[in-house]
């Protein structure tokens, strides 16, 4: 929480990085969370205003610059504060799992602050290379159904994407959502996409 | 017609179509057959700006546009900031909202339709050429409430207001004059449960003079082909403050309230923008638009689940969220999955349990799960985590809030704080009911089953109300409460869009409602105006930063 009055109001995108409050992941020593500050109102679609902020704050966020040509922009929201824009990091053209970025913004488009999980350690990864001799969409969606032990009746078509999933070693891996009428549940399962493997299982529905 | 490419943004006149459909002297309605040079990724508002900015001339008479650079003449109407931006196949539309010092005008606008590349190819305008009279309606101005007081007089509304009235201050163009005035857009239910035609209930639009208090005008903008339906509102046990009201009991036509369904598409089913009852089974067709059931004939559940989705997200619509729902929310009203009701975040979809008492009989149950949708629009993945942490007991805990505190004046004397009070009648053992949101629960009554613990959050949001004015005699001061209340803490939500869920906590909620309320301020430098209330009803939970 910053204390009163000690919001410091710069001019551009370019913030000074010795007077915002951040906190660190002691892991990386980037910033996964900037605050206390106000860049100058910036030009341009939301979207366009946050890239020229992560652009010319980078070294905040990620060691290597080329991590941001990676951000695909996920949805831009109003609010009664102002704009709120999301990005997700895409590596080779799939996804990182968790790895967003989120730039704030008030109504004139000043920046006040910045929430990042980007994964710059994705950067040497050849998701090519990690997908040879590996399971197929429908075998994953199989081994998915199977993990959840259901027999079930979908509620609608079961699908799978490719996503990089970074805890402990990166691995490449489908990402399957699966909706089932009985019992009614909605689950996502992360399958390797090399071994086929489950990973990860969540029952994502809220009651 | 052929487009003109033009060199630049100004348009020479002999070389436009002009359509004069505008009433308003000396002004051009509409105008196009050209084109002008594409401007790249430039903000279609800026474009739009610029381009009415060149072409003052055309659009409206010169002052119109010169933003009183003279200061030896009235200060004239100027167009601010693009109000509106709108992305169809064709390209952009941009709306002007023209205002003066600040305030807008009525009726005063301009949209600037531009391709894909931003290049303008047609205008339509409706700027105001008149500059409002010397200080006309700024003496002894009437407030808000005195405003609504004048309006009562032609249009009896106290005791019949349906959601808050919504007040804005415009210049009004009335008898050759702008003055200055209320626009009051409020919303009448009807005296009896079936409405008649004399009753004006409805949607109605009033413009009160800020001075005299005269109604300026008076707009019925209710649409009366409008499809109707029949609802609990929120439910039997509170319209008829029965305490001991049984599962079985007949309800009587009092406890219904006739509404009108709004959004809806042509095709006669409950399908609209906002919701779409099509997942469930055997939907009902109205071609008539008669949606008039009770409970247990077909086609009552849809209705309190269509009717409900679509008020709820259309009143946030007017709190502030533009575009919460960009797509309508799929329903199943009588889903075959026990007394259980669910939102499905893949399937944007909310279904609907069954019971002796079905779950979509009872509003504050589908409030409380429209609010997971809600979050999920808001940050996508919101509950995507390990079942029963923290962020998903505050997903269980802002539904509970949202569905009490939506009601908080038809609670306000009976059942305040309770969330499924007819749901939970139709138990295995009957209850009270099912949660409720004015817990003493505190963080050390922590029990990591993310409902229960949603009585934590849900009970920090309540006092948060409360402290806000909801604990107030004065129904404008609660009504004006629950608006900042809602405004504060579905702006927090935008500040809790980690991509890691699982270490979100309570903290981190506290933090985003201090940001919120800081950044919904006039004043973004300073702390928020209620910092202070945000902290000492979070401490009294156990919850600090």
């Amino acid at each position: 929480m910053s204390p009163p009055g000690d919001t410091v109001v710069f001019k551009g995108p370019k913030i000074d990085s010795r007077r915002i409050k951040r906190e660190i992941v002691p892991e990386t020593g980037l910033a996964s969370a900037v605050d206390g500050f106000l860049s100058g109102p910036l030009e341009g679609a939301p979207e366009e205003a946050a890239s020229k902020f992560l652009h010319a704050n980078y070294n905040l966020f990620t060691p290597q610059r080329s991590t941001l040509r990676e951000l695909q922009v996920e949805q831009v929201s109003r609010s009664p504060a102002g704009y709120h824009v999301t990005f997700q990091q895409v590596h080779q053209g799939v996804p990182v799992e968790g790895a967003k970025v989120s730039v704030h913004m008030t109504i004139d488009q000043r920046v006040h602050a910045a929430y990042s999980r980007l994964k710059p350690e994705v950067a040497g990864l050849d998701v090519q290379e990690m997908a040879k001799n590996g399971i197929d969409q429908a075998e994953a969606i199989q081994i998915a159904l199977a993990s959840i032990r259901a027999a079930v009746k979908l509620a609608g078509p079961a699908r799978a994407e490719q996503v990089i999933l970074t805890q402990e070693t990166p691995r490449l891996t489908w990402k399957v959502l699966l909706s089932t009428m009985r019992p009614a549940q909605e689950w996502v399962v992360w399958v390797d996409a090399r071994s086929g493997e489950v990973l990860q299982r969540r029952e994502i529905s809220m009651g | 017609m052929e487009l003109q490419v033009l060199p630049d943004l100004s348009v020479p006149l002999e070389r436009v179509n002009v359509y004069q459909h505008t009433q308003m002297k000396d002004v051009i309605g509409a105008m196009g057959g050209f084109l002008t040079p594409p401007a790249g990724r430039m903000d279609p508002r800026q474009v739009a700006l610029e381009f009415t900015q060149a072409n003052s001339l055309l659009i409206a008479k010169p002052y119109v546009l010169d933003m009183g650079k003279d200061k030896t003449t009235p200060q004239p109407p100027a167009i601010v900031q693009s109000s509106t931006v709108m992305r169809s196949p064709v390209g952009y539309h941009v709306q002007l909202q023209q205002t003066y010092e600040g305030i807008p005008i009525y009726g005063g606008r301009a949209i600037v339709h531009m391709t894909e590349e931003r290049s303008v190819y047609f205008v339509t305008s409706d700027l105001h050429p008149d500059v409002p009279e010397a200080e006309m309606g700024k003496a002894e101005a009437l407030s808000r409430q005195e405003a609504l007081e004048a309006l009562a007089a032609e249009l009896p509304w106290k005791d019949r207001l349906q959601g808050e009235p919504h007040c804005e201050k415009v210049y009004f163009s009335h008898q050759g004059l702008l003055r200055l005035a209320w626009c009051i857009d409020l919303s009448l239910s009807p005296k009896t449960p079936i409405a008649t035609g004399e009753d004006r209930s409805g949607d109605w639009r009033a413009i009160v003079d800020m001075q005299s208090g005269e109604v300026l005008q008076l707009l019925d903008i209710a649409l009366y082909d409008d499809p109707v339906g029949r609802v609990f509102y929120p439910n039997p046990v509170v319209a008829m403050k029965k305490e001991d009201l049984a599962w079985n009991a007949a309800i009587p036509d009092s406890a219904y309230r006739q509404v009108k369904l709004s959004r809806l598409d042509d095709s006669g089913y409950l399908s609209g923008r906002y919701a779409d009852t099509a997942d469930t089974p055997n939907r009902v067709l109205e071609t008539d638009g008669q949606f008039l059931y009770q409970r247990g004939q077909p086609g009552f559940l849809e209705v309190m689940a269509y009717y409900f989705v679509d008020h709820v997200i259309n009143w946030l619509r007017r709190q502030g969220w533009p575009d919460l729902f960009r797509r309508p929310l799929r329903i199943n009203a009588c889903a075959p999955m026990g007394d259980q009701s669910k939102f499905f975040p893949y399937l944007w979809a909310l279904y609907f349990g069954e019971g002796k008492v079905m779950d979509a009989e009872d509003a504050s149950i589908i409030l409380h799960e429209l609010g997971h949708a809600i979050q999920e629009a808001q940050v996508k993945g919101w509950g995507v985590c390990e079942k029963n942490k923290p962020v998903r007991a505050m997903g269980e805990g802002f539904g509970d809030w949202l569905a009490t505190v939506f009601f908080a004046e038809q609670r306000r004397t009976f059942h305040q704080g309770y969330v499924g009070d007819w749901d939970a009648r139709g138990y295995k053992a009957p209850s009270t009911c099912l949660r409720r949101v004015d817990t003493s629960k505190t963080m050390n009554d922590w029990r990591g089953e993310e409902h229960e613990d949603g009585e934590i959050w849900s009970a920090v949001l309540w006092d948060l109300y409360q402290g806000l004015g909801g604990d107030s005699t004065q129904a404008t001061t609660r009504r004006q409460a629950r608006a900042t209340a809602v405004k504060l803490v579905l702006t927090s939500h935008q500040y809790l869009s980690d991509g890691l869920r699982e270490t979100l906590t309570f903290q981190h909620g506290l933090q985003a409602l201090l940001d919120a309320d800081r950044f919904t301020s006039a004043d973004v430098t300073k702390p928020g105006p209620h910092e202070q209330l945000i902290r000492d009803v979070f401490a009294a939970r156990g919850i600090t930063v």
